[in-house]
């Protein structure tokens, strides 16, 4: 069984300072539903797991939030991809939750959800929370350039052993060929 | 090859329905969560012949909607395939049904055991107030209630009239609505023995908040979340 865990923002979406808080301000990353569309076609089964304080800063509601997504599910949708569930925490930091990212709460309901493990599975994400998320699971962690990423590639903060590539469409090509060659 | 494939299928399901009848006949005393762990076992045998005989499979999305507080399932209706299926997806449920269904020798004894709230499709409002009535003992007892808003089976592409009582029974209780969207008629057509080997796909929707909501808008908005979903999904062209 292949999965891939994405993050949402910064990652499939352009990241906003202050929320994607409707459905006009959700603008894909250039290349980044193709790159899903191939992973899917390739077999691969898809999450996005995704913090979204703007729902406790009151910006947004679990309602637009929908929307937003049903608006990436039909974008997605036409380059034959399918995302299979988007688990989100609604909570701010001093809410202090454990499924906000970088706690491993929302990885730990989507293992349980899916009846899946998570050990080695890539998470791929823009920022340090992504990253401790995995690795707190035993996944295997992903680093993108795009939104934050760059930031905390120029801080050089990224961990030790966790691959770094320019975007999502980067990352799949390393997931796709990877993948390939462990089948041969 | 298909539809001798598809005979295999429904002697499978055939003899499974006699083994599993007499069975929830014999577990009638123990708790409804219990007997439906059992009893969905035979879906999920059929499903796994399905598969297995007719390489007819499925996939499910989201499936993180479905809220841990036993709610309403508004779900589109064009084969048997979903009644299974939701089975299998969803907790412990009960079906609201033409009672009809009942009087089928065998396999109707079978679907009576399992608590479904069977109603007289010709009686109108007191078929409304069925539900309502049954469908609140049944999520007070948090069972998950399952309608399927058209009220019959409806050939893919086309859209059925979206009766009133799902909305009715959610707007009277407040018990939160999980719309649900799928393509199955494309590979399970209703009345045909032939099942398609293909792959169905089964969309559940965000959960419809339906406290303060009024039963005409709770029926609306999962019309319109199953309607532009269903839309979206792959609508496979018929075999030549």
């Amino acid at each position: 069984m292949k999965l891939v865990v994405l993050d949402r923002d910064g990652v499939i979406n352009v990241d906003s300072r202050d929320y994607v808080k409707s459905e006009q301000e959700w603008q894909a990353l250039p290349g980044s539903l193709d790159a899903i569309g191939r992973l899917y076609r390739s077999g691969y089964r898809i999450v996005v797991v995704t913090n979204q304080a703007g729902i406790a800063h009151g910006k947004l509601n679990a309602e637009i939030l929908a929307a937003i997504h049903q608006k990436m599910l039909a974008h997605l949708s036409q380059y034959g991809g399918v995302i299979e569930a988007i688990f989100f925490c609604p909570h701010a930091p001093e809410d202090h939750c454990n499924c906000r990212k970088p706690k491993p709460g929302l990885l730990r309901e989507l293992s349980r959800r899916l009846r899946v493990r998570l050990h080695g599975v890539p998470c791929i994400g823009d920022k340090l929370s992504d990253i401790e998320a995995a690795l707190a699971v035993g996944a295997s962690p992903i680093l993108v350039r795009t939104g934050h990423g760059q930031a905390i590639v120029d801080a050089g903060e990224v961990p030790h052993g966790v691959p770094v590539y320019a975007n999502l469409r980067a990352a799949v090509d390393a997931i796709l060929s990877q993948g390939s060659a462990a089948s041969r | 090859m298909v539809l001798l494939r598809s005979l295999v299928f429904y002697l499978g399901l055939a003899t499974a329905t006699l083994v599993f009848v007499p069975l929830g006949l014999l577990l009638l005393p123990l708790p409804f969560a219990t007997r439906f762990r059992v009893m969905s076992r035979w879906s999920a045998f059929n499903l796994w012949s399905l598969k297995a005989i007719c390489g007819l499979d499925y996939q499910v999305t989201g499936i993180e909607n479905i809220p841990r507080q036993a709610g309403i399932i508004l779900c589109k209706h064009q084969s048997a395939w979903e009644t299974l299926a939701l089975q299998l997806v969803f907790p412990a449920q009960v079906w609201v049904l033409k009672r009809e269904l009942l009087w089928i020798p065998i396999y109707g004894w079978g679907l009576a055991s399992m608590a479904p709230i069977a109603i007289d499709r010709a009686a109108g409002m007191r078929a409304l107030r069925q539900i309502v009535a049954g469908g609140k003992e049944r999520l007070a007892r948090g069972i998950w209630v399952v309608i399927f808003p058209e009220g019959t089976r409806v050939a893919p592409g086309k859209r059925g009239r979206y009766q009133p009582g799902g909305g009715m029974l959610a707007a009277e209780t407040g018990c939160p609505v999980v719309p649900v969207a799928h393509n199955s008629g494309y590979f399970w057509p209703r009345n045909s023995l032939r099942k398609r080997p293909g792959r169905i796909t089964m969309a559940i929707g965000p959960v419809i908040d339906s406290r303060g909501r009024s039963a005409e808008e709770i029926t609306r908005l999962a019309e319109e979340w199953i309607e532009s979903t269903v839309a979206q999904l792959p609508a496979p062209a018929p075999p030549a």
